[in-house]
């Protein structure tokens, strides 16, 4: 058996093309179903996010099991598998490991270290556990250790650490002046994308409660319902300054949409706990005045930025140790998955054993029925400790010819004196 | 076994206090978890080393300046501890782990001996504890109140470096302030009306006792920070103010007096 992953990704696809590739979560059944049934692969799981549709798979034959997913791919966007080669990579075996460990890591992601893909990779694998037959020993095993080496690299290193873009760069700088969000109001000013997005932050941090407030009052109404929040209307920000903790502006207004006469007429003698304000607009929204109030904490969109790229020049610079541990991963699991290959001969060889010895056993005890039932049970119990006596030493040493690599050989030698590859084992033997 | 006790906790929470700003300087996920372990085990050492005052001169480390000091060191750096813990303000690490260490240091340059000091029992033990409970809340509250002003800094002129990074949120450091405040106000009030009391209350010759002044001192240093923390605009700001200014003005006078009046084997 050997293992693989075929698939596209954010490096080496466009956006255009890799929502094409995309899979719906019922639809990754269906996938990973037909893929497992053809017999050319063995275990399959699908995981399918923005950013990447990848293949893993426990196959007999590495070179047709890859062609078959080079041509579900092919048939998801209605092109030939020879066509892709340019979008599509594979990795196999050790390679196929490291690439799953990278990515549910965060090291493989767009934005290095974010964590969202460490969920997804888990929603994959339990997934494709559903569908019957799908994932068996080494997927399994290869999916758990990959979980495992993805948290550790979030735990042990900074990868993960500091914000990774504008949103969450405000959501942090928010963070270190409050603590915790949550029970805090917002007011978002604007109603754009940027401010959704923020707004989105925001509501996963725990702000109770968020104010929108748009010169459209429909765009704020339609904004605040999606995210169970208040609308206003932009000239009724003056009531809602004083009871808000955070304000994130982000409107594409050409001129101040908070000055400070605006601020003082809201906040006469200026606000008497932490006012957090994030103005994220192009051209600014919030007078910079306003940021000399003593408990304003008052940040714009360059504030932002530089935030996110020491933080990214952060994570960066983790990437050694992080991959350590996923090279440590890899090792690991591949010392396991190598001992998969001596499990059929060491099955075959104790049942060869059991057989010969219930034979013999059998054969004696005909001769002598003389003896009673704890005479005959003495004389099984004996000959069993033998035969495991005698095999224990071959079991061990097999096992660690395949942990160094002599695997092949020494199976091989074994199969052949001991005729196993000639032996009729079922499960009733 | 009390000395070498004494000098390795003061090793590990010197280590501690290096692995912080290591911390401080490097962004690491672990280097402050592994700072809190060794404070840890620094204050196992130190409260073995307490243990084994106790059995030496059959008293408790309340009397004299070196077991004081001592004892001060052990609420500072498990209160250390129990930031970590507890609320994940490891960081407040930074500036109470080496004034746990100095403690300690200064406890062995003065000796770890009992004082001459006469005792009252109970209510005396008592007085003490409560006293230097309310001391230890103040360095917890000192510590907050500076990691305060130096984040406020950052945040308001905008530098994200490593102190933005590395110390708690300002509100954070403000609820701890505040706790600590009102903590040692309490404890330290009954300490000295106990002291009083074990005194004997009304003695004019009282007034003039150094013990008295230090401790109406820093009650008033506690009510003065707690007034500032009171009322609307930069409550939090001058709440931290007032315990930085508070603490050194307490640390100073101690000096003072103990240039005053030194000798005689008080404490002071």
């Amino acid at each position: 058996m050997s293992l693989a992953v075929v698939g596209v990704s954010h490096r080496t696809a466009p956006v255009e093309l890799r929502e094409r590739f995309a899979v719906a979560r019922g639809e990754a059944d269906r996938a990973v179903r037909a893929l497992t049934t053809g017999g050319r692969v063995a275990e399959a799981v699908l995981l399918s996010t923005c950013n990447r549709t990848e293949l893993y798979m426990s196959t007999p034959d590495v070179r047709t099991g890859t062609a078959a997913a080079r041509e579900w791919l092919a048939d998801r966007v209605d092109a030939l598998p020879a066509d892709l080669d340019e979008v599509v990579y594979e990795r196999r075996d050790r390679g196929a490991v490291g690439h799953l460990f990278r990515v549910a890591g965060g090291l493989d992601s767009m934005v290095l270290g974010e964590a969202q893909i460490q969920g997804q990779v888990r929603e994959a694998y339990e997934s494709s556990r559903d569908v019957p037959d799908a994932v068996g020993p080494a997927l399994n095993r290869l999916f758990q250790t990959a979980l495992g080496v993805g948290g550790r690299i979030r735990s042990e290193t900074a990868v993960g650490l500091g914000a990774a873009s504008v949103p969450s760069a405000a959501v942090d700088l928010s963070k270190k002046i409050f603590g915790s969000l949550k029970g805090r109001r917002a007011l978002i000013l604007g109603a754009g994308e940027m401010s959704e997005v923020t707004l989105e932050c925001l509501r996963s941090e725990g702000v109770r409660a968020a104010v929108v407030a748009n010169r459209t009052y429909e765009r704020a109404v339609e904004l605040a319902a999606r995210w169970d929040s208040e609308a206003i209307r932009l000239d009724a920000i003056d009531e809602a300054l004083p009871t808000v903790d955070i304000v994130i502006s982000s409107t594409s207004a050409p001129h101040l949409v908070l000055t400070a006469e605006r601020f003082h007429r809201a906040l006469r003698d200026g606000p008497d706990r932490p006012l957090c304000i994030i103005d994220i607009a192009i051209p600014r929204d919030v007078d910079p005045a306003i940021g000399e109030e003593t408990n304003v904490f008052l940040y714009n969109v360059d504030d932002l930025r530089q935030i996110v790229d020491d933080s990214l020049g952060r994570r960066q610079a983790e990437m050694p140790r992080a991959e350590s541990l996923v090279s440590e991963g890899v090792e690991e699991f591949w010392s396991w998955y190598s001992t998969l290959e001596v499990v059929p001969t060491i099955r075959d060889l104790r049942l060869r054993a059991e057989r010969v010895r219930r034979e013999e056993v059998e054969r004696v005890l005909r001769r002598l029925r003389h003896l009673g039932p704890d005479d005959r049970e003495a004389i099984d119990v004996l000959t069993r400790a033998l035969m495991n006596k005698v095999l224990h030493s071959p079991t061990v040493r097999m096992r660690e010819a395949v942990g160094n690599g002599r695997g092949t050989a020494v199976l091989d030698t074994v199969r052949y004196l001991f005729e196993l590859d000639h032996e009729e084992v079922n499960d009733e033997d | 076994m009390t000395v070498s006790l004494h000098l390795a906790a003061l090793v590990a929470y010197s280590a501690a206090t290096a692995l912080l700003f290591v911390s401080l300087v490097r962004t690491s996920v672990r280097l402050p978890d592994y700072a809190t372990g060794i404070v840890a085990l620094g204050l196992a050492l130190h409260l073995g080393g307490l243990a084994s005052y106790a059995t030496d001169f059959g008293e408790l480390p309340l009397q004299g300046l070196g077991p004081v000091l001592s004892s001060l060191a052990l609420l500072i750096a498990g209160g250390s501890v129990v930031f970590a813990v507890l609320s994940r303000t490891g960081p407040l690490g930074i500036v109470l782990t080496p004034v746990a260490a100095l403690a300690v240091a200064a406890a062995l340059l003065t000796g770890l001996r009992p004082g001459d000091e006469a005792t009252g029992g109970f209510w005396f033990v008592l007085h003490v504890v409560l006293s230097t409970v309310g001391y230890a809340a103040l360095t917890v509250a000192f510590a907050a109140g500076l990691m305060y002003l130096l984040q406020f800094r950052q945040l308001k002129d905008k530098h994200f470096g490593a102190v933005f990074r590395f110390f708690p949120p300002l509100q954070t450091l403000d609820r701890i302030g505040g706790t600590s405040l009102w903590t040692g106000f309490a404890a330290l009030s009954a300490g000295l009306l106990l002291g009083a009391t074990v005194a004997g209350a009304g003695d004019p010759a009282a007034v003039g006792n150094p013990h008295l002044l230090w401790g109406v001192l820093t009650w008033l240093v506690f009510g003065g920070a707690l007034l500032a923390r009171a009322g609307r605009g930069r409550a939090g700001f001058r709440g931290a103010l007032a315990s930085v200014v508070g603490f050194v003005i307490v640390v100073f006078a101690y000096l003072l007096l103990r240039t005053q009046f030194s000798g005689g084997g008080v404490f002071l």
